[in-house]
């Protein structure tokens, strides 16, 4: 029983896809496993501020092993969260204002202000 | 933030797994609240009214809204960010169940062989295609894939994938719908004393133990057919000390004997199932069932108690989260099922559970009060969570 486990990294079955060129949705993929990664290192830096911060010192154990205490781990909290806001900013647009149709109406009038001429 | 696995299965992570296992968790409300709202509001606002210009009248089944958002690209969005964060959710504990193998691969052992439970797999059994060609939910391998010899990885990481997923919502041992709806039932019917209870298609068993607690002098069983979520039920089941007997077995050709059980219970079981094997095992139950036993699911709410977007939310799994028999599940009327399984229509049931671990028990006893406080609003979760429960009695 000693032998190392494999375990799969990938789904059987069609992979669901929305966007009309593939890509898009792999660069999806990418950029959200890159936030994850960026959280991740967040979060380290924060462990190894606050333990240099208590100790003023810092041993590779005392970060492998951290352990955020409640409000440490709530200020962690808002700080993902905070981050997927910046992340994924572009993305909440269209529920915004301008998707309106009174902004879109307006929109047009924008646009044939700048029409070039002819 | 995630709850670890409250047992000593629970693996040890390491700080950059944690913090992954965090940001996923975080994702999930991310995407669930936030997008999801942007996502009902750019409907309302743009999408309907963009369908009446065009069609004439508003969406009026799931499949119509789902019809009238696909273009729609906070729809693609959402539906991308789901689907990845789906996977993320499992992928943030696949290192760990690997890497931890020499420390959970004894302990696992020990606690089988400790006991109290049994395990009774069956290798011959023909595990259906709708668990042996997909990976529900996503899950690289589902409840099914054997890695080695007498392995349990699979339950390992459903069990830490499923604590990442519900964010503590279901308590820290994720029994809290079985215990919720064990509680309800214990509570509604004082003199039925059930003596034998069988739980179909267990996975892991979360929602099984919550049975043999709240009726403590009752024999439990549970059925499923992956071998390797059996197998992790049981030894964790020993963990904590609850005897339940698990057989590898399929709900749609059950090997206990006629009138044998006092309750056969299941909870997020059909929408896996294809519907003909949802007849099947109706059928099946019917049969195991004593004369004045209760049988009782948990599932979604059916699609026709719904509004149409609401429909269309619940639809998406089906579509895009691996979990093709979801729609076609829903889209029954649960009482026409148990009629179609040999049950009088007269002894159907339904009822609306509120969450204990939201509400506390005191809700249990007032939803009790109000005879199942079953109405139009069932399956709205927006005060808060309460659970779906259907079935219907077997005569005297």
């Amino acid at each position: 029983m000693s032998e190392e486990l494999e375990l799969p990294r990938h789904t059987r079955g069609k992979r669901p896809h929305f966007f009309e060129d593939p890509a898009v949705d792999q660069l999806m993929s990418v950029v959200l496993a890159m936030s994850a990664e960026i959280s991740v290192l967040y979060d380290r830096v924060d462990a190894m501020q606050r333990l240099m911060d208590k100790k003023g010192s810092l041993s590779s154990e005392e970060l492998e092993t951290y352990q955020p205490d409640e409000a440490a781990a709530a200020e962690r909290q808002a700080q993902r969260e905070a981050l997927l806001q910046r992340v994924f900013r572009v993305i909440r647009r269209e529920a915004g204002v301008f998707s309106t149709q009174e902004a879109e109406a307006y929109t047009a009038e924008v646009e044939a202000e700048l029409a070039p001429p002819g | 933030m995630p709850s670890a696995p409250h047992h000593d299965l629970k693996l040890d992570t390491t700080l950059d797994e944690a913090a992954r296992q965090d940001f996923v968790a975080t994702l999930r409300g991310f995407v669930l609240n936030d997008i999801a709202a942007d996502l009902g509001g750019v409907y309302e606002r743009d999408v309907k009214p963009r369908a009446i210009r065009e069609t004439g009248k508003e969406p009026a089944t799931p499949s119509e809204v789902h019809k009238a958002l696909r273009p729609n690209l906070t729809f693609k969005m959402y539906s991308s960010m789901r689907v990845n964060t789906q996977e993320m959710v499992w992928d943030s504990v696949r290192d760990a169940v690997k890497r931890e193998a020499p420390v959970w691969r004894p302990r696992l052992k020990e606690a089988a062989d400790k006991g109290p439970g049994t395990l009774t797999l069956n290798p011959d059994l023909k595990i259906p295609r709708s668990v042996s060609a997909i990976d529900v939910h996503l899950l690289p391998g589902n409840y099914d894939s054997e890695h080695g010899p007498d392995d349990a990885s699979q339950g390992v990481w459903f069990d830490h994938g499923s604590a990442v997923f519900y964010m503590g919502l279901l308590g820290k041992d994720q029994g809290d719908i079985g215990r919720s709806v064990s509680t309800f039932i214990r509570t509604k019917y004082p003199d039925f004393k059930p003596k034998k209870i069988l739980d179909l298609g267990c996975t892991i068993g979360q929602n099984t133990l919550p049975w043999a607690q709240t009726y403590p002098d009752a024999e439990v069983h549970a059925i499923d057919v992956g071998a390797p979520v059996l197998r992790y039920a049981h030894a964790r089941a020993n963990t904590l000390g609850i005897g339940v007997n698990w057989h590898q077995m399929d709900a749609s050709s059950l090997d206990f004997e006629d009138n044998s059980f006092d309750i056969v219970w299941s909870s997020m079981f059909w929408h896996e199932v294809p519907l003909k094997d949802i007849r099947k095992a109706l059928k099946e139950a019917y049969r195991v069932l004593k004369p004045g036993g209760l049988m009782l699911h948990m599932e979604l709410p059916p699609n026709e108690t719904l509004k149409a977007y609401d429909g269309f939310y619940l639809d998406w799994d089906s579509w895009y989260n691996m979990e093709p028999f979801y729609k076609s599940f829903r889209d029954q009327d649960p009482k026409a099922l148990c009629v179609d399984a040999g049950f009088p229509a007269d002894s159907f049931e339904q009822y609306l559970v509120p969450s204990i671990n939201w509400f506390g028990e005191d809700a249990t006893k007032h939803a009790v009060e109000e005879q199942g406080a079953f109405d139009e609003n069932a399956g709205r979760f927006a005060n808060g969570i309460s659970w779906y429960a259907f079935g219907a009695w077997k005569p005297e």
